[in-house]
């Protein structure tokens, strides 16, 4: 292995970004490695898109500035494959590695023609068959141990078990090894075309474009009541569908609604507004009759 | 035409308010402060100002109450003192950083532990770096005068920071002096009135104000006031230019006391400024070529200026009401500034601190020579030996005596001048 390997890892609000970064670095660490992993905190939004880094080394980690070139970009949400952030600094032998149910071909269309080393594994699948809960950080554990070669599955097993043992019990642990074991068959690897002496892909700017002296002063927003061109729509894993049938348009939803997200015309419920609504599922607990439930934002896509 | 008055401190400083007439004053009493906060009062309560005056819950309520009413577009002030100042900590740097001309009065007090009323700069020194500009006065016609001036310099569009105001605590706040003060129409020709760049009431413009700003704006907004800093430097001298024009009065960033032939010479704020001339006199009449300059304004702090008017003398002593505890020798914030200066700007000379006056201690013109004493020591050794001195704590080594200099160099005597 090289000195040091360099993950970032892309996801949203509340799918467990940071555990990831966090657990494979723990793993990493019980198989001898020096061990760095730590997010990259913004406003902590369920469904904002965050990132968290992970580095690895078999000599102790002095750098503490963020991932700039990374060996490896982890993808847990396949809707943030269209942001050019996303494969920032990549370097060309990199790999790229996505918990997605779409093909191949689709992933890398959406990730703007990325043709380097991809992986890709349905982990969402694998962690709701398995452990019953949406939880792709373990099956995408499995699929890195045989990506990296960083450390066996008998490793990442003792480490599992000596974690989750005591607290949980056995069927937890037979469960997660499930998970990790099925991540590990299942990730499919697709080397993709490389042309040697390619440079990483550049780093791109964003939103850090104005010097000082062109912003006004003392942190004043101009154009107040800007929200609206703010799309939380992306931030959305889960969306609100109601049945109308059901709706007694009592308007609950839009009292409570934190995003104003609920569309109101004459009095009466119409829908929701897409742009804006973060898929929070705040209206469907507050409906008295039940009229909407949260259904899966890639699924709703997909049946759509 | 103006008139002579006899009045406090902050009976000048609540005076001043008044001609001014600011569109809110917030603020919570405390000792030594207290004198501006119910005089003031009493000029609403008896209708002579028109000023929303809110008596707040603490010192932070009443500055974020200034600053809301700043963000609003209204001229804001408050007064405050200590832990007063200490408990509006974190609003400090938000009225900075949002750019809020608020003009706040500090009567200097020191910090408890243990509890203390009377004057050391522990409180403003301790809020140095919060963004505001800091004027340091030494009498009460000065805190009168700056707190004109400080309307002036906050709203500069050049500018537009919070101004601090300070006086000594009880030496100054609470004694009674004779002060010219001018009369109310000249003031508000001086002052004119608030014309705020941007309001949280334009309904026509909304605007977002103090909004989350992460690491890709907020170094850039601090780089901002960083400038408004540079140029409060000019703005502060145009203004002293046009209150001399109108009121007769000259101010610039510091004032300098004997000091063009000088050998030694002390630096200290404030009223013990005013006490240290007693003591260059005092020392001059013996043929000492010893000197004195007050900074007046301490944010920006004016280095260049200073080390120039400073660069002829052999020894510069700097005397401080606070300890930076930790610090370079545990000395005080003037002294580091000062050496810090002197290395910027090349001048390789002894340069050495007294720290003097905490919790409210009498300084006298006779410690002040058994300072310039160790200063002349040190200009003939060409090296300090003793970097930082408590004048006056028990158990440490007193300073030496005029006398006892006069020894040494017999000759120093002879000179009368
Ligand atoms: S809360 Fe439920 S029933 Fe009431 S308006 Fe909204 S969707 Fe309809
Ligand atoms: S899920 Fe419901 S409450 Fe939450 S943002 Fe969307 S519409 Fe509003």
């Amino acid at each position: 292995m090289q000195e040091m390997i360099e993950i970032r890892w892309h996801g949203r609000g509340g799918q467990g970004v940071v555990t990831a970064a966090r657990l494979l670095a723990e793993a990493a660490m019980e198989a001898g490695y020096f061990i760095q992993a730590f997010p990259d905190y913004g406003p902590e939004r369920s469904g904002a898109p965050i990132r968290a880094f992970t580095r690895l080394s078999r000599s102790p980690i002095s750098i503490h500035s963020q991932v700039q070139t990374p060996d490896m970009v982890i993808v847990l949400d396949d809707t943030l494959l269209g942001s050019p952030l996303l494969l920032e600094g990549l370097k060309s032998e990199g790999w790229l590695v996505v918990n997605s149910a779409r093909s191949p071909e689709q992933v890398r269309r959406q990730a703007g023609g990325y043709n380097g080393r991809l992986a890709l594994l349905d982990a969402t699948r694998i962690a709701l068959e398995v452990l019953k809960r949406n939880l792709p950080n373990t099956p995408l554990l499995g699929a890195l141990v045989r990506l990296t070669g960083l450390f066996s599955l008998e490793d990442l097993t003792r480490h599992i078990r000596h974690h989750l043992a005591a607290k949980f019990g056995e069927e937890v642990v037979r469960s997660n090894l499930e998970a990790v074991r099925r991540g590990f068959e299942e990730v499919w690897i697709d080397p993709g075309r490389i042309a040697s002496g390619e440079r990483p892909i550049e780093a791109v700017q964003s939103g850090m474009a104005l010097p000082w002296f062109e912003l006004p002063r003392g942190g004043l927003i101009l154009d107040a009541g800007n929200a609206i061109a703010y799309r939380t729509g992306d931030w959305r894993t889960f969306r609100p569908v109601v049945e109308m049938e059901k709706c007694t348009h009592c308007l609950y939803c839009w009292l409570y609604c934190p995003d104003d997200a609920i569309q109101v015309r004459g009095g009466r419920f119409l829908g929701f507004d897409e742009a804006h609504c973060k898929g929070c599922g705040i209206c469907a607990a507050v409906c008295p009759p039940k009229a909407i439930t949260m259904v899966e934002e890639s699924r709703a896509v997909a049946a759509a | 035409m103006g008139r002579w008055v006899a009045l406090e401190g902050t009976e000048a400083v609540a005076y001043a308010m008044k001609q001014v007439a600011p569109d809110v004053v917030a603020a919570y009493p405390i000792t030594p402060q207290t004198g501006i906060v119910q005089a003031f009062a009493q000029f609403v309560a008896d209708g002579e100002v028109h000023t929303e005056f809110l008596q707040a819950e603490s010192e932070h309520s009443a500055l974020s109450a200034c600053v809301g009413a700043a963000a609003a577009g209204a001229r804001a002030m408050t007064a405050t003192s200590a832990q007063g100042l200490a408990l509006m900590w974190e609003i400090l740097y938000i009225a900075a950083s949002m750019r809020l001309p608020i003009v706040m009065p500090v009567v200097n007090r020191a910090l408890s532990a243990p509890i203390n009323i009377h004057c050391d700069h522990s409180d403003s020194m301790g809020a140095r770096d919060s963004g505001w500009i800091q004027i340091y006065s030494e009498n009460a016609q000065e805190a009168y005068d700056n707190t004109l001036q400080a309307v002036r310099i906050a709203e500069h569009p050049q500018v537009r920071l919070p101004v601090m105001v300070m006086m000594d605590g009880f030496i100054t706040s609470h004694a009674v002096e004779r002060l010219w003060i001018e009369d109310d129409d000249a003031v508000r020709a001086f002052v004119g009135t608030y014309q705020p760049a941007c309001t949280l009431l334009n309904l026509e413009r909304p605007l977002t104000f103090g909004a989350l700003d992460f690491y890709d704006y907020y170094f850039e907004h601090k780089r901002h006031q960083v400038e408004a800093m540079r140029r409060a430097k000019e703005a502060i001298l145009e203004v002293a230019e046009d209150f001399a024009r109108r009121f007769g009065r000259r101010y610039a960033l510091f004032e300098t006391y004997r000091l063009e032939d000088a050998d030694v010479a002390v630096v200290v704020l404030s009223s013990t400024a005013g006490t240290a001339r007693v003591a260059v006199d005092n020392l001059r009449r013996l043929g000492w070529r010893v000197g004195l300059l007050k900074p007046r304004v301490y944010r920006p702090f004016p280095d260049f200026e200073l080390i120039h008017a400073l660069r002829h003398v052999r020894a510069i002593g700097v005397m401080d009401r606070a300890i930076a505890f930790g610090a370079m020798e545990n000395g005080g914030p003037l002294w580091l500034e000062v050496l810090a200066a002197a290395h910027r700007h090349d001048l390789r000379i002894p340069i050495a601190n007294y720290v003097f006056g905490l919790g409210g201690r009498d300084i006298t013109p006779s410690e002040i020579e058994g300072i310039f004493t160790d200063l002349m020591q040190i200009a003939e050794r060409g090296t300090v030996t003793r970097p930082v001195t408590y004048v006056g704590v028990r158990g440490e080594m007193p300073l030496p005596t005029p006398a006892e200099w006069s020894l040494w160099i017999p000759e120093a005597t002879m000179a009368g001048d």
